[in-house]
């Protein structure tokens, strides 16, 4: 059996290494949807739109949010962030969830670092308080690149993300700069 | 408390070439940047740790995707109104937004469709910095509601 080698960077990413051909590999490759730890909340919302200084009353005021045609608030699509653990430390009688991987890291590449370039969100459901997050992911792309940066490879993963009731509430597609 | 008023905007009032209000922010300080890595959950040293940023060739740390993505939802949903829906948000970044910088996010309509019974408009949005213009740029869809 093939041993797996690893690098992680300063901020605890933990990144496959190996060597362009096994990254490109697994273009087409898929992940099975994964349910988020944290539902949308009300205080996540106001959170995030505090983060970005939004006064949108669509976002902090539930009386407001009713006279509109989605009848209670919404969260602004980065919210889904927010669902995730943060894991910068647990207890060590705690068991790993895991959970943390993307394929920005697991994919077998020489790069040890990462740079978001390109996104794009599309947004057909709005998610909103009480809804949990199920996000599956899918690599569409991986191209060899050079920047002042230093030499890697773009890689562009779809994110789906959908609610309890399985409707595909937002997808987006992210393009990263993973270099050394 | 006065709740502000929906206000809406609709497809038939806009036109190619409209421009939507502007939003600022900034200047941007270390706190500010802090509170982003913390509250989403994004502890990649380059968007709290100056040091690092540096050692990366980067001139400070920086404002993460995610970040700027809200900002242009921000733009559009406050010239949209409550009832409208940004579809589709699309951007590149370019130069990075740093600490102390003040950020303008800025659109233009480009066009406008009806399809499968929404009524879309299309937009270039993008992010202009006090002394760089369009740092990140890029395109947008928003369903609008119809007087119809």
């Amino acid at each position: 059996m093939t041993e797996i080698k690893t690098e992680t960077d300063p901020s605890g990413l933990v990144y496959v290494i190996g060597t362009e051909e096994e990254g490109m590999s697994w273009i087409g490759k898929e992940s099975t949807p994964v349910e988020e730890p944290y539902a949308i909340e009300i205080r996540l919302i106001e959170h995030f739109a505090e983060g970005i200084e939004d006064p949108n009353p669509l976002y902090w005021s539930d009386e407001y949010a009713q006279q509109t045609r989605w009848a209670s608030r919404i969260a602004p699509w980065g919210v889904i962030v927010l669902c995730k653990e943060h894991k910068v430390w647990r207890p060590e009688w705690m068991e790993d969830s895991g959970g943390q991987d993307t394929f920005f890291c697991s994919t077998p590449l020489p790069g040890n670092k990462l740079l978001a370039t390109d996104y794009e969100v599309e947004c057909y459901v709005p998610l909103k308080p009480g809804d949990n997050v199920f996000i599956n992911e899918k690599i569409i792309d991986i191209k060899p690149k050079t920047f002042s940066l230093g030499e890697g490879h773009h890689i562009t993963v779809e994110n789906y993300f959908r609610n309890q009731n399985g409707d595909l509430c937002i997808k987006d597609s992210r393009t990263v700069f993973r270099y050394r | 408390m006065q709740l502000p008023e929906i206000k809406d905007t609709y497809y038939e009032d806009v036109e190619v070439g409209d421009e939507i209000p502007e939003i600022s922010i900034g200047p941007l300080s270390h706190t500010q940047f802090l509170f982003i890595a913390s509250s989403h959950h994004d502890w990649y040293p380059g968007h709290h740790d100056v040091e690092y940023a540096r050692e990366q060739g980067l001139p400070d740390i920086f404002m993460n995707a995610t970040w700027q993505h809200a900002l242009f939802q921000r733009v559009l949903c406050a010239w949209a109104g409550p009832n409208a829906i940004p579809r589709r948000i699309k951007y590149r970044m370019g130069k990075p937004i740093v600490r102390f910088d003040i950020v303008k996010a800025r659109g233009v309509v480009t066009g406008k469709r009806i399809e499968k019974d929404e009524c879309l408009v299309d937009l270039d949005i993008w992010l202009d910095k006090q002394d760089v213009d369009k740092v990140t740029k890029g395109s947008a869809t928003v369903v609008l509601p119809s007087k119809g």
